[in-house]
């Protein structure tokens, strides 16, 4: 086990920098500046010294040169402001936007997945349709509408939360909920259908046949047979879900004010502010790869079909 | 009397009360407003975008600054001036002021804030604005400080035409004689900084704890993403006529939220208005819609063969009708422009309506393609803002009506500049914002040695015309020069193709708050606030 | 097939055949079709079904005069049903073809990775950790960038960003059922890997794929209309649900209808085709 965890943590390492290398690469083959605006007349020594840093550089001792800097502790200068550096506005930033992604995740696995094994257990067909037009609506309903309708309901109606404005001021935190409603909502929807659906088939196979016919009701042998299959299925889908709320919460940040880092992603790509987003990427790709791999070692705890020993045992 | 009426009487009475309260401690008053994005840095020779301007204006203190009802320029930190017979030296008288750590301000703060913005090691975008206006200063700025000798850098530093000749009289040398000098110096790159606070915390002054300033506010706290707090400064030299105590610039990005933030009155002013929310705001009386000093047009790349030719470009020009381009667009919010420089006080414009469906069909046909046979497709280029795309496939439809066939390409905002940069187009989108309140600003632009004249655009009779505008006198006589050159550009060559002049949608309820008036710069400085 | 199954069928067919009717009434008019003087008209049903060119007042000789303009028109004065026509026929195609070919890849990849184990399962699952890894929105607006952001290219960037995401769930899935006797028995038998996952692991999943299909297929109408918003959608003459709904938000004030309208069709065709899928997946639950 502890060389399986080694060996992971070792390809973990390679794989990050595989990720910075493929969005140097993105970067690099973009056109444009990160300088070019439209009322640019003279060049001025910053932008000198970038495209000495960035552009004349060969490709391979670009990213090095990165890759050194930032086991050296350097994340590099953001071209777009000029006075902050890349950790200061990551660090300033990122508290937000972990905390956004982490409750929508936690709310969505909880929520979610209670949700779809109680319809599943229910059993009337009705409740399988109900599920299907509420996941549809929750779904297809975009952030940047259903945003303003929040804020014009919950802030300007009934004047029970604020409409923007999460932020670092003590008391402001009633403000962090509408934005977390905006980002789970569709995550709710996702793991409810998932379960439900791995529920319903999982009520029909022999290993759980067996509990209901000793008079257990559905949701009993759901709750204790079913539901470590479910997770450790539902486990896999963490990585693209923390993606999902990443994207989700470069809208939502904004719609509400939320001083997040997810909203500098768009403007460091638009920017080319190779360093910014390099900086974010790293960030990012980091948590996705380390919450990958929680999510395979607690797979495997879950359910031990799933071990890389497994098969072999088998046979 | 019913409650609505009792409710309103009474409020009055209070507000009568409050406000005769107020006159004694007038200066209590708390301002808030809205931003659209984040500054880019709060240097003043840093500025780059709208915002950056809105909170140096505030935060910094030029020789001089944009009066706020017409933008024009007045006494800043400079009492008066004088200008030399050949209009070329302007020397002027600093105001007894101190810096808001106390220290007085000196004619030398001037000279090291204004050496500081052309020294060629400065990131300042907008370092062109000095290079272009004080003499010596484009041999300094050209030098490569990483290969240059110190002794060249020193020596090239002293020749740049700005001069402390005591501690209160300030003097520099224009590049030429340029009319317009004065109103360019109300840009934040000509403001002064703390040099002394600058040398001690390098990169780090314009934080709150370090930084110092000799305008009506300094800087509270800055949050990034989250707002800008900006409080009275009790040095600066006009303090007892600054009436707000605190300015609070809250980050807002989406128009929607900053709305519902104004409709909940969390906030004072609004600088946009989300589009689905045109006509409530219309209703409202807090509503103010002015034109702005800024321009959108077409621009032709001259260098491509089919382009090149004139007549064809004139019956594009005169298919499209911009008063229903306006209107479908905007909804009425912009003005149509058959002109390039948007009309100022001095300026009437050249704006006649040029749009004659008949007359394209009639050019069309002399340029060789009648109904626009054997002509090839036409690609315009736009950036992916909606409102561009909704103007461009306007234009395609108009276009399509005399027979020119027209595809629409859009880019992402770096491409597209890369395109258009690198000519790569045929008609490209594109807009000026005027830096200065003279029709120059926008001429300049198409000027055969300007970087920014992307459609390769050459008229020798042109450049001559700007050049003799430079030697003459403000007034009419040069506007009409200016005018003759205009219509060279727009009507009798058409480089390009103007669409409308850009107007801005505030929200303010200026019954509550005085001083705030709606200019052709929309730079409102908090300054002149106060509260009714 | 279940009832509500089929009630969902009929529900997409209903509304695709209707529009598929009403493009051949008389009157009927193409979104290309820009008639300034005839923007921002209400429904017809608003103005008991006049012709468009009366409503705006172009002389009867004008050869879009006879035009009646069901749900009105838009800005540019074209008519929006058959911009509503053209969005849901590039959005559903786009996001069901991309779907049902997301997860077909996934399927191929995680059975490999599931019958092979060993190297293989480690090679593909650590390729998709890295593609899990990379902030999907900067990668699809770099690449849009470099290849242009014009036309449809936005489905072929979620296509190139969608097939992956379902990987590892299929990949436990299958990793779950050949791990039963059945399996081994097959294995025994001297099944190859195409015959035991084609003919036997995916007809007993089925249930899962069906749902996974249903909701990439949503998920994907949610991206698209995200980018869109953020200026990123298909350019014209391409149009999509995503591109209607921001322009709709944008006239909500003076056109309700639109966004309105869009968002019922959309949510009318999406339960459909979910009730449907949600059909299959139950017909496909096996009684073992």
């Amino acid at each position: 086990m502890l060389v399986y965890l080694v060996r992971r943590i070792v390809v973990m390492l390679a794989s990050l920098v595989a990720v910075l290398g493929l969005a140097f690469a993105l970067l690099q083959a973009a056109p444009g500046s990160p300088f070019s605006g439209e009322a640019d007349r003279l060049e001025t020594s910053r932008e000198r010294l970038a495209q000495e840093h960035f552009v004349n550089k060969a490709f391979h001792v670009r990213l090095m040169d990165y890759v050194s800097g930032i086991i050296a502790g350097d994340w590099g200068e953001s071209l777009q402001y000029p006075q902050r550096s890349v950790w200061s506005i990551i660090s300033h930033h990122l508290p937000y936007t972990l905390l956004l992604i982490v409750s929508s995740l936690l709310c969505a696995y909880c929520l979610g997945i209670w949700l779809g094994v109680f319809f599943a257990s229910l059993k009337h067909r009705f409740f399988g349709q109900l599920m299907v037009m509420w996941t549809v609506l929750a779904v297809c309903i975009p952030f940047f509408l259903l945003a303003p309708l929040l804020q014009a309901l919950f802030g300007v109606q009934l004047d029970l939360l604020p409409v923007a404005g999460w932020s670092s001021t003590r008391g402001s935190e009633r403000a962090w909920v509408l934005p977390l409603i905006t980002v789970a909502l569709p995550l709710i929807a996702w793991l409810a259908r998932m379960s439900f659906s791995l529920a319903r088939s999982y009520l029909a196979s022999p290993w759980l046949r067996t509990g209901q016919a000793q008079g257990q009701s559905s949701l009993m042998v759901l709750r204790s047979q079913g539901i470590r299959p479910l997770l450790a299925t539902l486990l896999a889908w963490l990585s693209p879900a923390m993606g999902m709320a990443l994207t989700a919460c470069v809208v939502v940040e904004p719609l509400y004010g939320v001083p997040g880092l997810a909203r500098y992603l768009i403007d460091a790509c638009l920017h080319r502010d190779y360093p910014l987003l390099m900086g974010i990427v790293l960030v990012f790709a980091s948590l996705s790869l380390g919450i990958s791999l929680l999510a395979d070692l607690l797979s495997t705890a879950l359910d031990p079909r799933l071990s890389p020993g497994f098969r072999k045992a088998l046979r | 009397m019913n409650i609505k009426l009792r409710a309103a009487f009474f409020l009055s009475l209070a507000s009568l009360i409050v406000s005769a309260c107020t006159i004694g401690n007038a200066g209590s008053a708390e301002f808030s407003l809205t931003i659209a994005s984040e500054p880019t840095s709060l240097d003043p020779s840093l500025v780059a975008g709208s915002v950056d301007v809105q909170l140096a204006s505030a935060l910094f203190e030029g020789l001089v600054i944009n009066d706020p009802k017409t933008g024009e320029p007045i006494n800043g930190l400079a009492e008066s001036w004088t200008l030399s017979p050949d209009k070329t030296e302007y020397t002027f008288k600093l105001r007894p002021a101190q810096w808001s750590d106390a220290r007085p301000l000196t004619a030398n703060d001037v000279v090291q804030s204004w050496l500081r913005v052309i020294d060629p090691a400065s990131d300042a975008q907008y370092a062109w604005l000095p290079v272009m206006f004080v003499k010596g200063a484009a041999e300094y700025h050209r030098l490569r400080p990483e290969a240059s000798s110190k002794e060249a850098l020193a020596a090239a530093r002293s020749k740049v035409a700005v001069k402390a000749l005591d501690d209160k009289t300030f003097w520099f040398k224009l590049a030429k004689p340029m009319p317009y000098a004065l109103s360019a110096l109300t840009h934040p790159a000509f403001s002064v900084v703390p040099v002394h606070v600058i040398e001690k915390h390098g990169r780090d002054w314009t934080l709150a704890e370090n930084l110092v300033t000799a305008a009506a506010f300094k800087l509270k706290e800055w949050k990034p993403k989250e707002k800008i707090v900006l409080i009275k400064n009790s040095n600066y030299w006009d303090a007892e006529n600054v009436k707000i105590n605190q300015v609070n610039y809250l980050l807002v990005e989406n128009a929607s939220t900053a709305w519902n933030l104004l409709v909940q009155n969390k906030v004072d002013w609004i600088n946009t208005v989300p589009f689905d929310k045109l006509d409530e705001a219309r209703s409202r009386k807090d509503f103010r819609n002015s034109p702005l000093f800024s321009s959108l047009f077409y621009v032709f790349n001259l260098n491509d063969e089919l382009l090149n030719k004139r007549l064809l470009r004139q019956a594009i020009s005169a298919a499209i009708d911009r008063q229903k381009l306006v209107d479908q667009v905007s909804r009425g919010s912009y003005i149509p422009a058959y002109s390039l420089v948007p009309s100022l006080a001095a300026n009437s414009g050249i704006a006649e309506t040029t749009f004659d469906l008949e007359k394209a069909k009639a050019l069309l046909a002399q340029a060789g393609y009648p109904q626009g046979k054997g002509l090839p497709e036409i690609t315009l280029l736009y950036n992916n803002a909606s409102n561009h795309q909704l103007s461009a496939q306007f234009v395609q439809a108009q276009l399509g009506q005399i027979g020119v066939k027209v595809v629409l390409k859009s880019q992402e905002w770096n491409s597209f500049l890369e395109s258009r940069r690198a000519n790569k187009f045929q008609i490209a989108r594109s807009g000026w914002i005027g830096e200065y309140l003279d029709p120059f600003t926008f001429l300049e632009i198409f000027q055969s040695s300007s970087p920014l004249n992307v459609g390769a655009w050459l008229n020798k009779e042109f450049d001559a015309l700007l050049a003799k505008s430079d030697t003459m006198e403000l007034g009419k006589e040069r506007l009409e020069v200016l005018a003759q050159a205009e219509k060279i550009l727009v009507d009798q060559e058409q480089a390009v193709i103007p669409l409308y002049f850009n107007t801005t949608n505030n929200m303010i309820d200026t019954s509550k708050w005085g001083g705030w008036y709606e200019n052709i710069i929309d730079i409102h400085n908090p300054r002149f606030f106060y509260k009714m | 097939m279940t009832l509500a199954g089929k009630i969902g069928l009929a529900m997409s067919a209903t509304l695709g055949l209707l529009m598929l009717i009403i493009s051949l009434l008389p009157g009927w008019t193409d979104y290309d079709l820009v008639v300034s003087e005839q923007a921002n008209l209400p429904p017809a049903i608003f103005n008991n079904f006049k012709l468009a060119g009366e409503l705006a007042g172009l002389s009867v000789d004008s050869p879009y005069a006879s035009r009646i303009c069901l749900l009105g028109t838009d800005e540019l004065g074209r008519d929006y049903l058959s911009g509503l026509m053209r969005a849901s026929l590039v959005s559903l195609g786009f996001s069901l073809g991309i779907a049902v070919l997301s997860i077909l890849i996934a399927f191929s990849l995680a059975s490999l990775a599931a019958w092979y184990g060993g190297w293989v399962d480690g090679l593909v699952m650590r390729l998709v950790d890295i593609l899990y890894a990379v902030p999907s929105l900067a990668s699809i607006i770099l690449v849009l960038a470099i290849f242009g952001a014009g036309q449809a290219m936005v489905f072929v960037c979620l296509l190139g960003l969608g097939w992956y995401s379902e990987i590892k769930v299929l990949g436990i899935q299958i990793k779950i059922e050949i791990s039963l006797p059945y399996c081994e028995a097959l294995r025994g038998m001297g099944a190859g890997l195409f015959r035991t996952m084609v003919k036997h692991v995916l007809p007993n999943l089925g249930s899962v794929v069906w749902t996974l299909v249903a909701m990439r297929l949503l998920v994907l109408v949610l991206q698209e209309a995200f980018l869109s918003f953020i200026g990123f959608g298909p350019s014209p003459p391409w149009l999509s649900w995503g591109i209607l709904l921001r322009d709709g938000i944008l006239s909500l004030d003076h056109a309700g209808h639109r966004l309105f309208s869009t968002f019922a069709v959309m949510a009318w065709f999406l339960t459909g085709i979910s009730l449907f899928l949600d059909g299959l997946a139950k017909q496909a639950v096996v009684k073992r």
